[in-house]
């Protein structure tokens, strides 16, 4: 029995999974964009298909014995951590994408959120290559809104964005945006919340992102169990607003606390840059680290097709950033390595000063 | 505690050093060492570059870090820990934007079997390229004076072609990195890695019933890991041809070896030959991109930031005018036609 799942981000894009039926036992981990799951969508921009497949075979190219290319098509066998897979992309260049998927893994935990691989590996870079061909470009970066307007704190992984943005909302009365991605598109910034019951219970009961311990585990299996509504959640979300100021974070093992100015073009180069570093890495929270598959397809396909729009990929995205990004001020702050109040309260200052 | 210390200099372009504590362990660097043998030299004042290999302590004061493993400031780079399979090593880069460039690398022991792969042979790239000769992921022959470049991915038949043409009384110029000078391909030779899928005929006459079993359980170990490990064997091919080895030959043509369902030949401008070695080189040093990216995230103005667009560019002035380019449809497994059809394109 064929279960579909669909999901509209903001009428931007539509995405559809099909899988076999199953109950999600922790659904929030198993299916990290739920929070955009709606009854019905019309013309799925992505399909995501998990489970058996009989590959068409379109690919006439062979790279690395494992990955077969054609145009507009790209199938592979791969392996990462303790899972592989064999996956078929139909439609990378233009029209709707459809993505075949099936795996085995020998992880135990794989029992509990299989689903969670494809859309690791293949459906989140898939949803931020389509949202930038579509001028809608995503970049690596944490969002919260105060009155009705965006502040972005961006940075690689590791400079407590997420906590930043925690305690802003507990104590400086923000609004959430975005905790890792955010979508760009004529001066605005639209949400794009993954696993947001996770972060939901994580501001809600934690005193930063870091889960210690078994006990927290544990607090947070029943705290997704018990909570399955999306809209009962007490974070309050703005899924919109006009950007304000771009904040640059980098950690640092020295003491104290740095303050300085972002040219644009530097500013656009680095979040570039953010983005195909974060491409090259793992966003899975388990263990295994599944590596970075995407991007490697991305290369196998240039390879084969060097003037096809996937070669073209992180140019479109310096062009498209460059204009749906407004002229606001963009700032950097460099924070010590231990994140604490004089962090916070640096960074409160920097938003409550913008002009 | 003695110092190993051994030499090397690749055509008098690139000089580097590697330096180990002369201990009991030592034997687990001799797959470095081997994979650099045709370059040892005697003693070098000045090297490019210097590794040094084993435990050490970092220098990671003052830095920037960033994804919670990688500490970097100007002119400094180091990585807590990274893996590949059963690999994990942690490294230290030091002086790579100007002079005197010091690397150190610790690691366990499957580590030091792929190190080379990951680090040292990115860094002879880094600073060829520096010098304006870069490296390209392509096996090279020549016959009087005359070279052929084959570029292509991983697995493409890049090593079975070599061996093929050897027997045909071609020399020798590397069957997996050449280095592309002006109008010149320079030899950058190791031991070729063998696996089932590509001992060449002439190979297989000279196996012994040692070679067989170790080959076989060679085999045996990459089926029940599922292809998770697999131990190449190794084999200088001078040992079977020998005063095959030319040192440079003047560039006669390129072919782009792309497997697919039949043969094919076809030609290829410039500019997407170029964008494929970009590509294919890229696709060579995965891990390495990721350094170079986290750097560049930080330092978007530092050398080792516009290490590809370098590239990119050296290429353009090297590859001369007047040289043919080509890509060629190989199948994957190849036969005696299509040599003859390679060797006739080449004429």
């Amino acid at each position: 029995m064929k279960q579909t799942i669909n999901y509209n981000i903001h009428d931007i894009l539509k995405c559809q999974i099909v899988r076999r039926r199953q109950h999600d036992w922790l659904k929030d981990l198993n299916l990290p964009l739920s929070f955009f799951e709606v009854d019905e969508i019309d013309k799925p921009d992505i399909i995501l298909n998990i489970g058996r497949f009989t590959p068409s075979n379109k690919g006439g190219y062979i790279v690395d014995h494992i990955y077969h290319i054609g145009e507009d098509y790209f199938y592979g066998r791969d392996t990462g951590g303790t899972a592989s897979w064999e996956v078929e992309i139909l439609g990378l260049e233009q029209g709707s994408t459809i993505v075949n998927f099936n795996s085995r893994n020998l992880e135990p935990e794989a029992m509990l959120y299989s689903d969670e691989l494809p859309q690791n590996i293949l459906l989140t870079p898939l949803i931020e290559y389509k949202l930038s061909q579509k001028g809608y470009p995503m970049i690596h970066s944490a969002a919260v809104s105060k009155e009705g307007q965006a502040y972005l704190l961006t940075g690689r992984s590791g400079t407590f964005k997420t906590s930043i943005i925690m305690d802003l909302i507990r104590q400086a009365g923000v609004s959430y945006i975005a905790d890792d991605r955010v979508i760009i598109h004529r001066g605005k910034a639209f949400s794009f919340p993954m696993r947001f019951l996770g972060f939901n219970f994580l501001s809600q009961t934690l005193p930063n992102e870091e889960l210690q311990g078994f006990r927290d585990r544990v607090r947070l299996i029943r705290y997704l169990r018990t909570n399955r509504d999306y809209a009962n959640c007490s974070v309050p979300v703005v899924e919109s607003a006009p950007v304000k100021v771009l904040i640059f974070i980098a950690r640092t093992n020295r003491q104290g606390i740095r303050k300085g100015d972002v040219p644009r073009q530097e500013a656009i180069n680095r979040l570039v840059i953010n983005s195909q570093a974060e491409m090259m890495k793992s966003h899975s929270f388990r263990f295994f680290d599944w590596g970075y598959h995407f991007y490697k397809y991305m290369l196998a396909y240039c390879f084969i097709f060097p003037n096809s729009r996937v070669a073209r990929y992180w140019d479109d995205l310096r062009d498209n950033l460059e204009k749906a990004l407004p002229q606001i001020p963009i700032y950097e702050i460099e924070i010590p390595a231990r994140y604490d109040l004089t962090v916070l309260n640096e960074i409160r200052k920097l938003i409550e000063t913008v002009k | 505690m003695k110092l190993d210390e051994r030499y090397y200099n690749i055509h008098d372009i690139v000089k580097f050093k590697i330096v180990s504590k002369a201990g009991p362990f030592s034997w687990q660097f001799n797959n470095i060492y081997s994979n650099y043998r045709y370059f040892k030299s005697e003693k070098i004042a000045e090297p490019d570059f210097t590794v040094y290999l084993g435990k050490f302590a970092p220098s990671n004061e003052d830095c920037y870090i960033t994804d919670y493993k990688y500490y970097i400031k100007e002119d400094y780079f180091y990585c807590k820990n990274d893996s590949y399979k059963f690999a994990n090593w942690k490294f230290e880069m030091s002086g790579f934007e100007d002079g005197n460039t010091i690397v150190r690398i610790a690691s366990n022991i499957f580590g030091y079997i792929s190190i080379s792969a990951f680090i040292i042979d990115f860094l002879i790239q880094y600073k060829m390229n520096e010098k304006g000769y870069p490296l390209v992921h392509a096996a090279g022959i020549s016959q009087n004076g005359r070279g052929f470049l084959f570029p292509a991915t991983s697995k493409a038949g890049k090593t079975t072609i070599v061996f093929h043409f050897l027997e045909k009384n071609f020399d020798l110029l590397g069957d997996d990195f050449i280095i592309v000078g002006k109008s010149i391909m320079h030899s950058f030779v190791r031991p070729s890695s063998l696996f089932t899928y590509n001992i060449p005929a002439m190979v297989k006459k000279r196996f012994g019933i040692k070679d067989w079993i170790g080959l076989g359980l060679r085999y045996l170990l990459s089926k029940i890991t599922l292809g998770y490990i697999k131990l190449f064997m190794k084999l200088n091919a001078e040992e079977i041809f020998p005063n095959s080895l030319v040192s440079k030959s003047e560039l006669g043509a390129v072919f782009v070896l792309m497997p697919q369902q039949e043969f094919r030949l076809d030609k290829l401008d410039k500019e997407d030959l170029i964008s494929r070695l970009v590509t294919n080189q890229k696709l060579q040093s995965l891990y390495f991109n990721k350094y170079i990216l986290e750097y560049s995230y930080l330092f978007p103005a530092s050398k080792l930031a516009a290490y590809w667009d370098k590239y990119e560019a050296n290429l353009t002035r090297n590859l001369g005018k007047g040289v043919p380019f080509y890509k060629v449809g190989v199948p994957l497994e190849y036969y005696e036609g299509l040599f003859e059809q390679i060797a006739k394109a080449m004429q």
